[in-house]
């Protein structure tokens, strides 16, 4: 017997005017980030300003998608759409250009988690628009 | 001396109401607020229409109303002259006693009605639309709420000082043993708990259990405030004086790579006592927000209290109870007494008022002269909070 009933699925991010280009970049599998041009700090999520002069003067810049982890989590009552992925492992990345990102921690062994854990980010078609950024273990 | 707008004691606070919290109750903000109303017009003997200053909250039950202190002051049937919505989270019932002390000082108006009151236990929060980073960012990532940027920030803590289950077990026990005793508490929690009965507590997101999370539930509370002068003049003798405040939003922003256990009462903690000319040994209570326990333990820390990594330590060698040596959220705290909501961070604020003037039955600190009382809101894009206040009250 089939299971008509379904879990709801993640959210879609909707794009915004400001965040357009690092959504276009994610479509190619390519991480971008804004920068301040002139400390070489990046800024994640994005803004409409750049961070260090709250002014439009920020730059868009690919990063290796390398970092490291910083924190984690393992959830275990899940977000809208996630109730198929729990218990899940909500990873807070440290990228090596600067930066922090927090996203789901795939193909991962839970028992080889470690803070400062080399991971590389990788991507879940969420749409047909729409790719988001996961990381997983670099090795 | 730091310069404080309210060292002399220019305002007073004559009087709080406060509706117990309730799970579901099907009211809206409005109604707590004219029950709010209702008890401090009977404590003081003023009518409605000697109120000329109105301060609230945006609650989340009404979230999408963009005319909502016109809709509360035709709701009490007040005619303000200065009004003020505060929409810093839990900051904002407390804020709002630094922004009515400033209007009453500038003579905006003469008596106000701060008011705190939500419904987010009927409404839900599904209907509220926050915008910008969170649903963009976060919760097509898998954030399912605060328990999430909890949990990461307890990792952070574990890592860098080591994180003490028992000690929080400890903190919620002695909140809840004060929820016993606040009839104001939700009836849910007015049952005792042990250290096991937290550590056996569902894991929501590791290691955050149940028992370390605030229940959202409906209620209200609220106070009137007016200068020194006319409260003495109106007769009114048990006050509560607002002695010192300081306030930051949206703490770090420009730091890629912050340090998350670290929060904005870093900043605030030493600035209040700064201003008030006083230290942490001369607080005779502490009435922190508390939306996670690990949350209270942060702020003895950072507003000086005890060491940065030395909350467990701390919480586990002092009775944090009111016959105790360092009274803590006598009344439960949102832990233990429910979190009405946007309006929650006048649960711990009204409890400090009612100690201050000596109502707090069952559980009445003796001899206590003040208290700091503080507030938080927001969850960022994991970092810490945004907002945190902290304000130090003294009796009369």
């Amino acid at each position: 017997m089939s299971d008509d009933k379904q879990n709801p699925l993640p959210p879609v991010p909707m794009p915004t005017q400001v965040s357009q280009p690092m959504w276009d970049a994610a479509n190619q599998n390519k991480l971008f980030l804004q920068f301040d041009p002139e400390t070489n700090k990046p800024q994640f999520w994005p803004r409409p300003v750049n961070l260090q002069t709250g002014k439009a003067d920020y730059e868009w810049r690919e990063v290796s998608g390398k970092g490291t982890i910083y924190a984690w989590t393992k959830v275990h009552v899940p977000a809208f759409g996630f109730a198929d992925r729990v218990p899940y492992i909500l990873g807070s990345i440290d990228l090596k250009e600067g930066g922090r990102v927090v996203a789901q921690l795939v193909n991962v062994d839970e028992e080889a988690l470690k803070p400062g854990m080399a991971v590389r980010v990788c991507w879940e078609r969420r749409s047909d628009e729409i790719n988001v950024y996961q990381f997983e273990p670099d090795v | 001396m730091v310069d404080n707008f309210l060292s002399d004691k220019p305002v007073a606070i004559i009087a709080y109401g406060e509706v117990q919290n309730q799970r579901r109750s099907g009211k809206r903000p409005y109604e707590f607020a004219a029950d709010v109303m209702g008890q401090l017009l009977e404590r003081t003997g003023l009518k409605n229409s000697d109120i000329d200053g109105m301060a609230t909250h945006m609650p989340t039950a009404e979230a999408g109303n963009t005319f909502y202190t016109n809709t509360m002051a035709d709701n009490l049937g007040l005619q303000p002259r200065w009004t003020q919505l505060t929409d810093i989270g839990g900051c904002s019932p407390m804020g709002n006693i630094a922004r009515a002390a400033a209007a009453i000082i500038t003579e905006q108006c003469e008596v106000a009605i701060c008011l705190a009151s939500d419904s987010t236990g009927t409404t839900g929060v599904g209907h509220r639309r926050l915008g910008g980073y969170r649903q963009e960012f976060m919760e097509p990532m898998g954030f399912q709420g605060p328990p999430v940027a909890f949990g990461l920030l307890s990792h952070a803590y574990d890592q860098k000082y080591g994180l003490d289950l028992n000690a929080l077990g400890q903190l919620a026990v002695t909140q809840r043993n004060g929820a016993l005793v606040n009839e104001n508490a939700i009836e849910q929690f007015r049952k005792p708990i042990t250290v096991q009965d937290y550590l056996d507590s569902r894991v929501i997101a590791e290691p955050i259990r149940l028992l370390d999370c605030v229940m959202r539930c409906d209620g209200g509370s609220g106070l009137l405030i007016t200068s020194t002068k006319r409260a003495k003049s109106m007769g009114f003798k048990n006050l509560v004086y607002p002695v010192a405040y300081s306030e930051i939003t949206n703490f770090e922003p420009s730091d890629p790579n912050p340090d998350i256990t670290e929060t904005g009462f870093a900043t605030v903690g030493p600035d209040v006592f700064g201003k008030a000319g006083m230290g942490p040994d001369d607080i005779d209570m502490f009435h922190p927000y508390d939306d996670f326990l690990i949350a209270v333990m942060l702020q003895m820390e950072q507003i000086g209290f005890c060491n940065r990594g030395e909350g467990g330590d701390f919480i586990l060698s002092t009775d944090m109870s009111p016959n105790g040596k360092f009274p803590v959220n006598t009344g439960g705290g949102q832990i233990s007494a429910g979190q009405p909501g946007l309006g929650g961070g006048g649960v711990n604020l009204t409890e400090a008022i009612r100690q201050l003037m000596g109502e707090a039955n069952g559980r009445q600190v003796e001899k206590a002269q003040n208290a700091l009382v503080t507030g938080i809101g927001v969850i960022p894009y994991f970092r810490n909070w945004g907002s945190s206040n902290c304000m130090i009250l003294e009796g009369s």
